[in-house]
């Protein structure tokens, strides 16, 4: 058996290094790859450089607001009709943003993540934007969206099995196509060993080039320095992939075609898993339950705002005190100024619970489409797979779900602590302009690996071999009834 | 040893053998003669376990073919009437690709000799064989199924595509194998080689044995007349 391994490894280099086709494909991936991880490590640096400029802003503005307390002051002498000692300019100056952090592994799988938010401002006077793209200029180009992100996922979920098909298609057809197989049959002590090694050895040649993808990727955006054990289970999910694909192809070569019938099924998988499946369940599913994009939902929202913000007041009022039984209207006529800030803030508070409402049905609608796409999960090995990649990533789409949720909460919260202050109808001392900080609200995700995902991709493998098998063995007793090998 | 006993096969409805009994002893060659749909190629297929009979048996070196095809193949070496190789890789490199499946290891001396044994230029040794005519091929062809010392030989018109020079040195190849312990089988339109190299001679007809020779008995010209013979009064 290991003289048999050996001569077929010998053999399979011979066979590579001697066919320039091969080398180029693997050769292309590489490159495609390499590439990859460089757009998901500037898209991540990038990233990471926003979140740093903003928390440099907030850090800003909150210590120019301390040094007035410190210096008694209410604000700045070139601008005298600021004072922070009032509930808008206290909003305004304890600057804050709810924000997500890519995970470890973001820049191998960034997804669609530069069309979703991973920041938002927490205001409670200028309304809350959980929809609001992080890119603005992503959003509003059409192309862009459409391609979706050059990342690492896509390269070994969608690549990945044409390469392989590269190498496989022609292993044993190409025996048949040149009438060689029966002198492998004699010269072979197990023809059965010798299929093996010979489908194994191109999946163990692109399961190679994959982990030095990975290494490198690992490597490059720091992923296994700052999460050995999710950088491992992101390349134990893609080497369980490239088996799984394996498993198809050994699947079609053991049907005993030629290499070019070999070579249309294996296309014909390829498009099937990697083109028709996928997008026949979005269009189904998108048919069924439409998306709303971001740009959409934050038009309708401001015009909403604008509606309600110009609306009577009256509208808003008795709701706004129901729902908060420690205030109550204030007992004495407030002056003008604070007046028009407290009708100010019930309709502000009015509009963050009509997001929350839209937020809260937005994600009703998207937990529905993920259940119906993920009901397809079966015939889907791509989507599920890919989607795998983005949940360990941090790029999946709960994720953003629950940071826009994390939004609304830290506008929710300081919101209410403003009404608070708002109502005592005093000026904010420090400690209460400082303890609008804490609703800042630094998320980070990152989550196991789907289980129904992995249960997915392992029953497809066990149909695939078990398929292989019966293929096989049909063609054995063709073969031996027949004599065409 | 070679060994049929009482052999058929179809294919649907075509009949293609009939209780065909052979026996080729160790350090012998049988020559299989018979026109094209004779049923000698599939007689070649039943014994490398390439086909399975509908009755009867088949045995390699005392292993039934048919219960144990991978043991009887690995005593049994096959040159196909056609031989094919690796076009990407060279005479030396199929040599050793294929002796290495059969668990043979040789040093590129001995890969040399045996090449050249076979009838193969020195020169040609190293170049690829997409470069070779039918002929060439056929040399290192037989260069492989001789390098595996198997204990029965069989040869499907193996001297196809060669020259009088190449056919010449296939027969004496073929006695040495024979020579050496081996049971050969070779079926072959060519009777003057079949006179060369065989210690006995059968013809097939509609896939039945009709009649077996000691060609060393008869000259060739008598052996094509037996033949021709046989044909005209079978048809």
């Amino acid at each position: 058996m290991i003289s048999l391994s050996l001569s077929i490894v010998r053999f399979e280099c011979q066979r590579l290094v001697r066919s320039p086709m091969r080398l180029a494909a693997m050769g292309v991936f590489l490159l495609c790859g390499m590439y990859a991880i460089s757009s998901g490590a500037h898209h991540v640096s990038e990233w990471e450089k926003t979140l740093k400029e903003l928390s440099s802003r907030d850090a800003s503005l909150r210590s120019e607001a301390l040094g007035w307390y410190a210096e008694q002051v209410s604000g700045p002498a070139d601008r005298d009709w600021i004072d922070i000692t009032q509930p808008r300019y206290a909003d305004r100056y304890a600057s804050a943003h709810a924000v997500m952090e890519p995970e470890p592994l973001a820049a191998l799988a960034i997804g669609l993540s530069d069309i979703r938010s991973s920041w938002a401002v927490v205001s409670a006077t200028r309304g809350a934007q959980p929809f609001r793209t992080s890119d603005p200029a992503t959003l509003g180009n059409a192309e862009k969206l459409l391609s979706g992100n050059f990342d690492l996922a896509f390269v070994l979920a969608y690549l990945m099995p044409l390469l392989l098909l590269v190498l496989m298609f022609d292993v044993g057809s190409m025996e048949r196509d040149l009438g060689i197989m029966r002198t492998v049959r004699t010269q072979t002590a197990s023809p059965r060993a010798w299929w093996l090694l010979r489908v194994s050895l191109p999946i163990l040649v692109v399961a190679t080039l994959v982990g030095v993808l990975l290494v490198l990727g690992g490597v490059w955006t720091g992923a296994i320095e700052s999460s050995f054990s999710l950088w491992k289970t992101f390349s134990l999910a893609s080497m369980g992939y490239v088996l799984l694909w394996g498993i198809l192809f050994s699947a079609v070569l053991s049907a005993g075609s030629g290499s070019s019938t070999a070579a249309l099924w294996m296309v014909g998988l390829w498009i099937g898993f990697c083109v028709l499946v996928p997008a026949a369940v979005r269009q189904v599913v998108g048919s069924q339950l439409p998306n709303q994009y971001a740009s959409e939902l934050t038009t309708v929202l401001r015009a909403e705002r604008y509606e309600i913000l110009l609306g009577e007041v009256e509208e808003y009022r008795d709701s706004f005190y129901s729902s908060r039984p420690k205030i109550s209207p204030p007992t004495e006529t407030p002056d003008r100024g604070t007046a028009s800030n407290m009708d100010r803030m019930m309709k502000e508070a009015a509009f963050l619970s009509k997001v929350e409402e839209v937020s809260a049905e937005i994600s009703e609608r998207e937990i529905q489409r993920e259940a119906a796409v993920a009901s397809f999960g079966w015939i889907n090995p791509a989507y599920v797979f890919q989607n795998s990649l983005c949940v360990l990533a941090g790029t999946e789409s709960v994720n953003f779900r629950n940071h826009r949720n994390g939004i609304l909460l830290a506008v929710r919260d300081r919101m209410e602590s403003l009404i608070g202050l708002q109502w005592k109808m005093s000026p904010i001392e420090k400690a209460d302009f400082e303890s609008l900080f804490i609703h800042e609200n630094w998320l980070k995700h990152g989550q196991s690996p789907q289980k129904d995902a992995l249960l997915k991709g392992a029953s497809l493998a066990l149909v695939a071999a078990f398929f292989a098998s019966i293929l096989s063995r049909s063609k054995r007793t063709r073969e031996r009834k027949t004599g065409i090998v | 040893m070679i060994e049929t006993q009482e052999v058929s096969k179809s294919y649907g409805a075509t009949q293609a053998l009939h209780a065909l009994s052979l026996t080729v002893n160790p350090g012998e060659v049988l020559g299989l003669l018979g026109p094209n749909g004779a049923g000698k190629t599939t007689t070649i297929h039943l014994l490398a376990g390439f086909l399975q009979p509908d009755s009867g048996s088949v045995v390699i070196d005392g292993v039934d073919v048919v219960k144990n095809p991978d043991e009887a193949r690995s005593r049994l070496g096959y040159i196909p009437e056609n031989v094919a190789l690796y076009p990407f890789l060279s005479a030396m490199e199929n040599l050793q690709h294929f002796s290495s499946l059969a668990g043979l290891k040789f040093s590129r001396e001995e890969m040399a000799k045996k090449l050249v044994t076979s009838g193969l230029a020195p020169e040609a040794i190293h170049r690829r064989v997409s470069t070779f005519s039918k002929g060439m091929r056929q040399k290192v062809g037989i260069a492989i199924a001789t390098s595996k010392n198997a204990k029965a030989l069989v040869l499907d018109e193996p001297a196809s595509g060669l020259d009088p020079h190449a056919s010449h040195e296939l027969s004496m190849l073929v006695r040495q194998v024979a020579d050496a312990g081996a049971a050969v089988l070779m079926a072959t339109h060519d009777l003057f080689r079949a006179k060369e190299s065989c210690d006995r001679v059968v013809i097939l007809q509609g896939g039945k044995l009709v009649q077996e020779i000691d060609p060393r008995s008869l000259s060739a010209n008598d052996l094509e007349k037996v033949y021709l013979k046989q044909m005209e009064s079978g048809s």
